[in-house]
């Protein structure tokens, strides 16, 4: 008898639990309106120049705090160290339902040009993580290599039939030496990642050994035809031409094109 | 010393019944009579098993000195469970007077082809799971409990290695494993303070009988194109005996039901399926010597495991979209990647002392882990690209456990110490933990009062010293090679303790068992949950020690009830654990200040209660109808915030019934037929930043086909795993962050031929 009683006090004490369920807080905070100067893509800063950031955080109960990440997107390599990588961490404590991020940021005078992740978090009190924001920040200083297209017109979006031939016409230009030229033509509008497929359908890799090398023609130099082929998915693809000089400064060139 | 074995039903002999006896180990073979006989037995209780298919095994002690001739009446039995002979670790007896659960894991359970990993197949016990990274890397958990609270205990020696980390996997050959118990609950006793949550015991290869004798088995898995093969080959000439092995695995990409995963809001494509870089290899090898004689063995045993696992692209920083576009090559293992290699060499002896028995473990294992990634992908440019060697642990333990076991009358006493030394260096340009040095020693006694024949008292102490000297590390701060930060300070200190335990088990009729254990243990802090600091690329965390951490304390009630009939069996098991101050992992509110990485994960300690019950009933409703239901549940309860705590497995359950059927008249060639199903409930008793998981159903069916011949057999597996391709995600995979599928339909066949 005893035993009964005492197994069944162990089994109800098995299923109660000791807090209610209102106390715990397992909902996570949320930001939202991420803004570089207002922008929320194609975001261009300069070296030696502040930036603004705002934003927004919402909990169900109470914050605890924001995180800034700003570290490098160069892929790597890095030839001369003359001038440095942009790298910069900022926590700040924030509480309440509801917070307002507005703060200056500088960028280094010494920053090298190209692209940057922004990587926004936020946790509230208890410890939930919110998802994050990034962003891409494209850094220019003056002195790294421009990229222009003269032909076709890239402005806009650009469309092109498949069986078609994507031919570049213009130049890379550069103050000191030119090392390196990407060029790749994958799927995916760079600021819809949504549900992309998987073809690439162009990727080149071009060297400048040279000591020298201030220009570099797309069509001479790279033979820039890029065939769009017949089975290509129809969609959205970004053409990206990423130059890179001996100091470690990259230009980038971004283009969506259309295949139809 | 010599006898007959019999059916009890019948009177009828048993031929080919296994008679066994230890201390020492020897044993022999029942001729056409059923006979057997033994010569040059040590004189004194020892113990003897009985075994044989279709029978339920018996054990029981003797004294060689009052009994010469047994008759032995085994009684017939369908539960394949109940052919075993489980013992329980501290008496070498069997379990029925023991006061903790132990459960043997069967034969087809072990060797199911479909299981990816050791782990993964002791999963199948009611109040065991796993945590996994992919298909590749895996650990055990029983009752909610993983890590250094489980002890994965090795043919006599603690098996060691980064067993506190999420994504290490148990670094045990699975073809190399023929006979395991699993202890549910405090069994800190013998084993060791640390294993508050259970034992893993894989025990060693019983000695061969024949002269030569071995094992070739194969294994083909559909969906990853696994490959493995192992062999098993065992001489005995005399006293001398030798076992050695030698298997081989290899891996490709695993597939998942899924087109694409959630990652941040976003839908990554997974291409053809198939997730990158999740291919990897294991080889392993291992030489067992040694020689019996009238009154000692003593075995030497040495091994060597290595696996490469690749990890998942996506799953070590920010999962992107360019780095898991382009399959490549699904058989290569790319970066990021584990490479992990285990050495061990032991010797173990057992000598008749007085009225007792002397045993004793000298063992030095050697660990290498190694997580090899891209520099560039943490942003560190004074890194080489060539160097891919984030971080490397070398751990060495050397471990020598002796322990003396003495029967007087309704007495059994077994005492003992554990001495541990281990060093640890790191290498590596990521940071974990320090540099360390651990020395441990322990010393304990246990003791049984057999009342009457059906009840027992067990009771014991172990008093535990241990001492941490841990170095300070600095560390750069990021991109900067030149700065140093310290990381982790010096850690010189020492506790002790004392874990107590005291136990009853009573058997009701001829039917019933119940047991009861009451223990107040203790567990000393782990070096990492001390000093450790560095962040986990997979998870964003910065996880951070405290040395201030006191050891946990806790008081452990088990209680159980097992069942069983000609045709039914039945175990029923509740716990009730209560921690004052339990060490785990826990967000801090507060963001690391290092790049790169998200929030502190501090260790802390909070009051915590564990609850849980399991329970599984098998029947037969005719010798061909296997039918089989288990259930487990664990609830977790941080009794100063409220949450619960991290990995807390779901209720889940597994139904299963089975088949036979004779394939020819003279019933030599046997077939059997199997359907499962596995479930898990949704699991929301989460902690804070642990995201909740759905539940899932998944149904598995085989076929089995085996033959025996004299001296020889074959038998061919073919097992299909989640039949219907169902996505799920697992609460304890290392994947649930991705919102992963777990792996979809698996075809595993396995072969083997014993000969």
């Amino acid at each position: 008898m005893n035993r009964t009683i005492l197994l069944s006090l162990f089994f109800i004490t098995l299923f109660s639990s000791c807090k209610k369920e209102e106390e715990r807080d397992t909902q996570r905070p949320v930001i939202s309106n991420a803004l570089v100067d207002g922008e929320d893509h194609d975001i261009e800063l300069t070296a030696g120049l502040d930036f603004r950031l705002t934003a927004l955080v919402n909990d169900d109960r109470n914050l605890g705090q924001f995180k800034v990440d700003i570290h490098d997107d160069f892929d790597g390599h890095d030839h001369g160290r003359i001038m440095a990588k942009w790298a910069d961490v900022i926590i700040e404590d924030i509480s309440g339902t509801e917070a307002n991020i507005d703060r200056m940021i500088p960028v280094p005078q010494d920053a090298l040009a190209g692209p940057y992740h922004m990587i926004l978090r936020a946790l509230d009190a208890e410890g939930n993580e919110s998802e994050f924001v990034q962003m891409t920040l494209i850094v220019k200083n003056g002195s790294e290599p421009m990229i222009s297209v003269n032909d076709p017109d890239l402005s806009a979006e650009f469309p092109i039939n498949r069986n078609d031939t994507l031919s570049l016409v213009g130049t890379v230009v550069e103050d000191v030496d030119l090392t390196e030229v990407l060029v790749s033509l994958r799927p995916g509008a760079v600021h819809d990642h949504g549900r992309l497929s998987a073809e690439v359908l162009f990727e080149k890799d071009f060297d400048l050994p040279g000591s020298s090398d201030t220009s570099w023609d797309m069509q001479l130099d790279g033979d820039l035809n890029i065939p769009i082929p017949a089975d290509a998915e129809v969609g959205d693809y970004t053409l990206l031409i990423v130059a890179k000089d001996s100091q470690g400064n990259l230009g980038i060139f971004e283009a969506i094109i259309e295949v139809i | 010393m010599e006898g007959r074995v019999v059916d009890d039903s019948n009177g009828e002999p048993i031929p080919g019944a296994v008679v066994q006896v230890h201390p020492p180990e020897r044993s022999v073979i029942t001729n056409e009579i059923g006979f057997f006989s033994f010569t040059n037995l040590p004189p004194g209780k020892l113990h003897f098993h009985f075994l044989a298919p279709g029978y339920e095994a018996w054990e029981g002690s003797f004294d060689t000195k009052n009994a010469n001739y047994l008759i032995i009446r085994l009684k017939p039995t369908f539960i394949e469970l109940k052919e075993i002979v489980v013992e329980d670790a501290t008496f070498s007896e069997g379990t029925r007077k023991s006061s903790l659960t132990t459960v043997a894991i069967d034969d087809e359970q072990l060797k199911d082809p479909s299981q990816n990993t050791f782990a993964e197949a002791l999963a199948k016990t009611p109040g065991v799971d796993f945590i996994n990274t992919g298909v590749g890397i895996a650990k055990p958990v029983i009752r909610g409990m993983t890590g250094v609270r489980i002890q994965v205990n090795n043919q006599g020696i603690k098996q060691e290695g980064q067993q506190w980390g999420l994504d290490h996997g148990l670094e045990v050959d699975p073809f190399s494993v023929e006979r395991v118990e699993v202890v549910k609950g405090a069994a800190a006793l013998q084993f060791g303070a640390e294993a508050t949550g259970g034992v893993i015991r894989i025990l060693p290869d019983p000695v061969p009988i024949e002269t030569f004798s071995g094992r070739v088995s194969g294994i083909y898995r559909s969906n990853n194109q696994h490959i493995g093969t192992g062999l098993k080959i065992s001489s005995r000439k005399g006293r001398f005996f030798s076992i050695g092995r030698f298997s081989r695995s290899s891996w490709n990409d695993y597939r998942v039901p899924s087109d694409e995963f959630l990652y941040n809001g976003v839908y990554l494509p997974i291409v053809d399926r198939t997730l990158k870089n999740t291919a990897g290899s294991e080889i392993s090898a291992g030489l067992v010597t040694g020689w019996i004689g009238d009154r000692s063995t003593i075995r030497l045993n040495t091994s060597w495991w290595n696996q490469r696992s690749g990890l998942f692209s996506g799953a070590t920083g920010i999962p992107r979209y360019f780095d898991i576009i382009d399959l490549g090559s699904t058989s290569d293992i790319d970066l990021p990647r584990q490479d992990n290699s285990h050495w061990r060499a032991s010797l173990d002896g057992q000598h008749g002392l007085w009225d007792g028995w002397l045993k004793w473990d000298l063992g030095i294992q050697y660990n290498e882990r190694r997580e090899e990634s891209d520099p560039k992908s943490h942003g560190l440019q004074y890194i080489g690209p060539e160097d891919s060697l984030a971080l490397r642990l070398d751990l060495l333990t050397v471990s020598f456990s002796p322990h003396y076991r003495i029967s007087r009358g309704r007495w059994d006493i077994t005492s003992g110490f554990d001495l541990q030394f281990q060093n640890n260096t790191k290498s590596g340009w990521e940071y974990l933990l320090p540099d360390f040095k651990r020395y441990s020693e322990s010393i304990y006694s246990v003791t049984r009062y057999s009342v009457n024949e059906k009840l027992s008292i067990t009771g014991g102490v172990r008093f535990e010293w241990v001492q941490v000297n841990s170095q300070e590390h600095y560390q750069p701060y990021y991109n900067d090679p030149d700065s140093a930060v310290l990381r982790s300070p010096v850690i010189d200190k020492n506790w002790s303790n004392l874990a107590l335990s005291l136990g009853v088990s009573k058997q009701f009729a001829q039917t019933w068992v119940a047991r009861y254990n009451l223990s107040r243990t203790f567990r000393i802090p782990q070096v990492v949950e001390l000093a450790g600091n560095g962040v986990h690329h997979g998870t964003f965390r910065h996880e951070v020690g405290n040395p201030d951490l006191e050891p946990e304390r806790g008081w452990q009630l088990d209680l159980s009830v097992e069942g069983e009939g000609k045709n039914w069996f039945t175990r029923i098991g509740g716990y009730g654990y209560w921690f004052s101050n339990y060490i785990y992992l826990s967000p801090s509110g507060r963001f690391s200040p290092l790049p790169d990485a998200g929030q502190l994960y501090v260790y802390r300690q909070d009051e915590v209660f564990y609850m849980g019950v399991e329970a599984l009933v098998e029947y037969h409703p005719l010798k061909q109808i296997h039918l089989s239901t288990q259930i487990s549940y664990v609830n977790t309860i941080n009794l100063n915030s409220g949450y619960s705590l991290p990995f807390t497995p779901p209720l889940n359950g597994l139904v299963s019934a089975s088949f036979d059927f004779p394939l020819d008249r003279n019933d030599r060639w046997k077939g059997s037929f199997n359907i499962s199903t596995e479930w898990a409930s949704d699991q929301d008793r989460v902690d804070r930043n642990e995201m909740p998981t759905p539940g899932y159903i998944l149904y598995h069916a085989g076929i089995q086909i085996g033959r025996d011949w004299k001296g020889w057999g074959i038998q061919l597996n073919l097992q299909a795993k989640n039949i219907w391709d169902t996505p799920y995600l697992k609460h304890l995979s290392r994947y649930r962050l991705l919102n992963l599928s777990e792996q979809g339909r698996n075809l595993a066949v396995g072969l083997t031929v014993h000969f």
